[in-house]
C-alpha cells in the first residue's frame, strides 16, 4: 500500500509540474475543439501533432496526446446533441436521445448531463486503471510468447466479431491488416516482402499515412459539399437552463454506473473500445427501462449511460497498451508509436522502468478531466459558436493539415503516395461495406503476432499444442473460440429468422 | 429467386483476390519448417485464411437471399477524384515549389469538390489556408520546409 502511495506521489509530482499542466491543458482544449467539429477525429489530430512532440519529454508528449483523445470524447457529444451529427464515432449513439432533447428545448440539460456522465466515466476508468494495471503487469511478467500470441488472437477475434457489421467481413479486414503489416523487411531473413519494388517501404508502411488515408480522406470526401446549411442559434445556453431536474438525476445515476462498468470492460479488452461500449450501454438502458417507449424521444438515461461508457473505455484502453504493449485501439497504436519514437520499448516493463511516465500520465487524467468539466459546462457557449463554422471553410484546412502532417513525419513524398493509396482503399472498402478499424488493428498487431508465433514454435519444437497446454494461453484461446461460436450461432439464427419472415411473407 | 447482394459477391471476390496475392508473394520466399518458420510461412497461411473468408462472405449471401438492399451503383466520382488530385498535387509540388504553392494548389483542387460555393469563395480559401499553414507550421512550429522554393 505504501508502494501505491509513493507511486501516486510520484505521479502528482510529474503531472503537476507547470509544463505538464500546460501540455495537459493544450491537449484537452484541442481535443474538445476537434471533438466538437464533425468530420475530424481524435485520430487525425493525434497523428498530426505527433511530429511536434518529438522534442518533448516522453511523459509530457503522452499527457498531451492522451488529453486530445479523451478531450475529443467530451466534445463529440456537442454536435450530436445540437445538430444530430456525431462529432466523433463513439458519440453517434448520443444523437438518438440527445437531438430530440434539444428539439424539446432541453439541449442545455443534455449537454450538462453528458459532461457529468463523461466525467464520472473517466474518473472511474482512471481508478480502475490505477488499481488493476500493476497486478496485470506483474502477471504479464510470467507471460511468454504463446500467451502474447493467444491474447492478440483473442483481441483480434473480439474486435472483428463484436463490432458492428458482418463478422466475416471484420475477420477479412483483420487478415488484410496482417498482410499489410508484413510489408517491409522481414526481421529474421532481412528480405523485403510485399514491397513491390518500392524500397522506401523497408521499414514497413508509415502508420500515420495509412491511418489518415483510410479514416481521414474518405471522411472529407464524403462530407465535402454535403454538410451545408447549419443553423446553430448562437444564443448562449444559460447556466440555469442546463440544470437537470430531480427526475433527470434519478434516471441518470444508474445508467452512468452501468455504462461505466461496460465501458471499463470493453476498453480494457484489446481491440474493442468506446464505440462498442456506448452501443452496448444504450441497448442495456433500453432493456432495463421500466418504460422503453420513452426511448428515441429524449430519454436522458440514453445519453448518460453511453457517454459514461465511452469515456470509461478511453481510460481503460490504456491498461493493455501500457501494461502489455498491446494497443487497445488505433489511437493507442499511435501512442505506442510515440513511445517507441521516444526510445521507450512498449511492453510489460513500462510500469517498472518508467514509473514517472505511467503514474504521471494517470494523475494527469485527473487534472485533465477537471479541466474538461470547466471547459464543457461554464464555457459551453464558446464551443457552440465553433459549430457555426461552415464546412466549406473547414475541409480545405483538413486537407492541408493531412498533407502536411503525413509529409512532416519523415519528410517523405512516398508517404504521401501511401496516403493516396489508402485513401482509394478506404473508398473501395466503403463501397463494399468493410469496416476500417479491424484492418488497422491487424496492421499494428501483425508484426507482433508473427514474431510471437515464430518464437513460440521455436521454443516448443514446432508444436502448435503449446497454445493449448499452457493454461493462460489456453484460457485466451478458449474465450476466442467461445466468441466465434457465439457469432456463428448468431448468424445461423438470423438466417433462420429471415427465412421464417420470408415464408410468412409468401403465404 | 436468386437475388444476390451484388456488393457482397464483389466483397468476397476482393478478399479472395487479396488472399491469392498474398499466397503468390509467399511462394517467392522460404517457407521454413514449423520449428523454424521462414519468411514465407506466415503470409502463406494468412493468404489461405483470406481465400476461405472471401468464399464464406460470398456464400453467406448466396444463402441469405434477402431482397433488401439489392441495388448497387457507383457513388459519385467528383469528390473522390478531386480530393485525391489535391493530395497528388501536394505530393508532386512540395519538394519542387515549397509549402505555399503546393498547399494553394491542393486546396484549390479540393475546394472544387464542393459545388455549393462561388468561385470567389474557393479562391479566398485557397489563399487563406496556405497563409495560416505557413504561420502555424513554419513560424509557429519551425517545420523544416521552405515556404517557396524553385527546383522544378
Amino acid at each position: 500500500m505504501s508502494d501505491f502511495a509513493s507511486n501516486l506521489a510520484l505521479g502528482f509530482s510529474v503531472a503537476f509540474s507547470w509544463q505538464a499542466m500546460w501540455y495537459c491543458f493544450v491537449g484537452v482544449s484541442l481535443g474538445t475543439f476537434i471533438g466538437v467539429l464533425p468530420g475530424i477525429g481524435a485520430l487525425a489530430a493525434i497523428a498530426l501533432l505527433l511530429p511536434l512532440t518529438f522534442g518533448m519529454e516522453p511523459a509530457h508528449a503522452l499527457i498531451m496526446l492522451a488529453g486530445i483523445y479523451y478531450g475529443s470524447n467530451y466534445g463529440g457529444s456537442t454536435a450530436s446533441i445540437l445538430l444530430n451529427l456525431p462529432g466523433t464515432p463513439s458519440s453517434a449513439v448520443t444523437c438518438i436521445e440527445g437531438y430530440p432533447m434539444s428539439q424539446q428545448g432541453r439541449a442545455g440539460v443534455a449537454l450538462f448531463m453528458t459532461a457529468i456522465a463523461s466525467f464520472i466515466g473517466s474518473i472511474c476508468g482512471m481508478l480502475i486503471m490505477a488499481i488493476f494495471s500493476p497486478p496485470i503487469a506483474a502477471l504479464a511478467f510470467s507471460f511468454s510468447a504463446p500467451e502474447f500470441f493467444s491474447l492478440m488472437v483473442l483481441g483480434m477475434v473480439a474486435a472483428s466479431t463484436l463490432a458492428s457489421g458482418s463478422p466475416l467481413k471484420g475477420l477479412a479486414m483483420i487478415g488484410l491488416g496482417l498482410i499489410l503489416g508484413m510489408v517491409g523487411r522481414d526481421l529474421y531473413s532481412g528480405l523485403l516482402r510485399f514491397s513491390y519494388g518500392v524500397d522506401q517501404l523497408y521499414e514497413g508502411l508509415p502508420l500515420v499515412a495509412v491511418a489518415l488515408g483510410i479514416f481521414g480522406l474518405p471522411e472529407v470526401i464524403k462530407n465535402a459539399g454535403q454538410i451545408t446549411g447549419r443553423t446553430v442559434e448562437a444564443r448562449s445556453i444559460s447556466f440555469a437552463s442546463m440544470w437537470p431536474t430531480r427526475d433527470d438525476w434519478r434516471r441518470s445515476w444508474g445508467a452512468m454506473f452501468r455504462g461505466t462498468g461496460l465501458g471499463s470492460f470493453f476498453g480494457a479488452l484489446p481491440g474493442t473500445g468506446g464505440l462498442l461500449a456506448s452501443f452496448m450501454s444504450y441497448a442495456t438502458e433500453r432493456r432495463v427501462a421500466k418504460d422503453p417507449s420513452r426511448f428515441g424521444k429524449g430519454a436522458i438515461e440514453g445519453i448518460a449511460g453511453p457517454e459514461a461508457a465511452n469515456n470509461a473505455a478511453v481510460q481503460t484502453a490504456f491498461i493493455p497498451t501500457l501494461t502489455l504493449g498491446i494497443p487497445g485501439d488505433i489511437v493507442m497504436a499511435i501512442m505506442l508509436g510515440a513511445l517507441t519514437i521516444h526510445g521507450i520499448q512498449p511492453g510489460v516493463s513500462v510500469i517498472n522502468n518508467h514509473p514517472d511516465l505511467f503514474w504521471g500520465l494517470l494523475v494527469s487524467f485527473l487534472l485533465g478531466n477537471f479541466l474538461l468539466l470547466i471547459l464543457n459546462i461554464p464555457l459551453i457557449g464558446l464551443w457552440v459558436r465553433i459549430l457555426a463554422i461552415p464546412y466549406w471553410v473547414l475541409y480545405p484546412f483538413i486537407i492541408a493539415f493531412i498533407c502536411i502532417g503525413v509529409y512532416s513525419v519523415s519528410n517523405s513524398v512516398v508517404d504521401l503516395y501511401v496516403l493516396m493509396f489508402f485513401g482509394v482503399l478506404g473508398i473501395v472498402m466503403n463501397i463494399l461495406r468493410f469496416e476500417p478499424a479491424p484492418l488497422v488493428l491487424g496492421l499494428i498487431l501483425g508484426p507482433m503476432l508473427e514474431e510471437n508465433l515464430r518464437r513460440s514454435l521455436t521454443l516448443y519444437r514446432g508444436s502448435y499444442t503449446v497454445f493449448l497446454t499452457r493454461p493462460i494461453s489456453a484460457l485466451f484461446i478458449g474465450i476466442a473460440v467461445l466468441i466465434l461460436a457465439w457469432t456463428i450461432y448468431g448468424m445461423f439464427r438470423a438466417r433462420a429468422r429471415r427465412r421464417a419472415a420470408l415464408a410468412a411473407g409468401e403465404e | 429467386m436468386s437475388r444476390i447482394k451484388a456488393v457482397d459477391i464483389l466483397a468476397g471476390g476482393f478478399v479472395v483476390l487479396i488472399g491469392v496475392l498474398a499466397i503468390v508473394e509467399s511462394t517467392s520466399f522460404d517457407m521454413g519448417t514449423s520449428r523454424r518458420i521462414g519468411p514465407g510461412y506466415f503470409p502463406f497461411y494468412v493468404g489461405m485464411l483470406m481465400v476461405l473468408l472471401g468464399i464464406a462472405i460470398a456464400v453467406e449471401n448466396l444463402w441469405a437471399r434477402t431482397s433488401s438492399d439489392f441495388g448497387w451503383s457507383l457513388p459519385p466520382m467528383r469528390s473522390p477524384l478531386l480530393i485525391l488530385a489535391a493530395v497528388a498535387a501536394f505530393a508532386v509540388m512540395i519538394e519542387r515549389f515549397g509549402m505555399f504553392p503546393s498547399i494553394f494548389a491542393a486546396v484549390f483542387l479540393g475546394s472544387l469538390a464542393d459545388t455549393n460555393t462561388a468561385i470567389w469563395q474557393k479562391l479566398a480559401i485557397s489563399v487563406a489556408v496556405p497563409v495560416v499553414c505557413v504561420v502555424i507550421f513554419k513560424y509557429g512550429l519551425s517545420l523544416n520546409v521552405d515556404v517557396i522554393r524553385w527546383r522544378p
